[in-house]
């Protein structure tokens, strides 16, 4: 057999990134069967190159408690627009809560789990972010 | 990143994914998993293009997933690191894929040659048990799997058919670049697998 290219190799990791929780990659293939896309459908709703999702597919999901810093930080790097993207990463976690899936641990359950456990605030705390606070691209 | 121009590249990159950076992993997939592949590949040059990759990915996006395996004060390079972990993945499935096959030989003796030779009479009619036990197997195995091109690709299999290519024409998808077709091939055959693992049993 011939020996694979750089981008094949890259292409195959992002697909392997799809199994895992913790990767865009995830994301992005739970968004697109639950909206019957293809790929190139999913980098046109995200106005973007299909070797960008590729890209894209290998960084790490954005963190529950970093969540607009996170998706602002990805979006900055790829050009991408940060309603968007935050809007399938949304969507996504919605559809996991629903179906009762655990979310990938190390502190990134998603913000639906979160408001179930969270204790009630204390009066006078605020809290710092919220998918409000995304500025739009 | 096993020739990286820069050594400290992959140390900045530890840093930033131990500090959450959710781009870094990207950065250091670009830069490491295909030099990293073809060190690999020359470590197990017998070996199946599609274990290798599937060994090093798993290396790669396990440790950037959770980037405190990795001690850098230890004193081996994070490049280092990640080839033995990824040498390692791809020595585990060549050893699981080892036991399965013993396994399957040791059963397939077992279960005919011995009593076999206990008398030609006896021998015959185990044989014809046997012929019968694999026909309604078979049987079985084809009420469940409707799809013909499913039925095609589980004759293959056992018929001893490895390569990717002939399971790819089956699947129609030799248009494929080689990577994508390994997937669908490996695709197919798992939900072959699951789908007789649910409705006949273990022995087909």
């Amino acid at each position: 057999m011939t020996d694979p290219t750089e981008t094949q190799v890259l292409t195959y990791a992002a697909h392997r990134a799809q199994t895992r929780p913790e990767y865009l990659g995830w994301i992005f293939v739970q968004y697109r069967k639950s909206e019957q896309l293809t790929e190139a459908a999913l980098a046109e709703s995200l106005a973007t190159t299909s070797s960008t999702v590729v890209r894209l597919s290998l960084c790490l999901r954005p963190r529950a408690d970093h969540f607009a810093e996170d998706v602002q930080e990805i979006c900055a790097k790829f050009n991408v627009a940060v309603d968007k993207l935050a809007a399938i990463v949304r969507f996504v976690e919605s559809i996991e809560a629903l179906r009762g899936n655990p979310q990938p641990a190390s502190g990134d359950a998603g913000l639906l789990m979160a408001a179930r456990s969270r204790p009630k605030p204390r009066m006078g705390k605020r809290k710092k972010h919220s998918d409000d606070d995304l500025p739009t691209t | 990143m096993s020739a990286p121009n820069d050594p400290t590249q992959g140390l900045v990159l530890h840093q930033r994914l131990l500090k959450g950076d959710r781009t870094a992993s990207e950065e250091l997939v670009s830069l490491i998993l295909f030099p990293l592949v073809q060190e690999v590949s020359r470590k197990f040059p017998r070996v199946d293009d599609h274990c290798i990759h599937d060994g090093v990915t798993d290396a790669v996006l396990d440790y950037c997933a959770r980037p405190h395996q990795f001690d850098e004060n230890r004193g081996v390079p994070l490049d280092r690191f990640l080839s033995i972990a990824a040498w390692r993945n791809v020595a585990n499935t060549l050893r699981q894929e080892k036991r399965r096959k013993v396994r399957e030989e040791k059963a397939e003796e077992s279960s005919v040659a011995g009593l076999v030779e206990l008398d030609p009479v006896v021998g015959n009619l185990l044989q014809k048990e046997e012929a019968v036990w694999q026909q309604q197997q078979r049987e079985a195995v084809m009420n469940v799997l409707h799809n013909p091109i499913d039925q095609e690709i589980w004759t293959l299999r056992l018929q001893g058919e490895r390569r990717t290519e002939a399971f790819a024409e089956v699947l129609g998808i030799q248009h494929l670049p080689l990577a994508a077709q390994r997937r669908e091939v490996k695709r197919a055959k798992d939900r072959i697998d699951k789908l007789l693992r649910r409705h006949v049993g273990d022995q087909s």
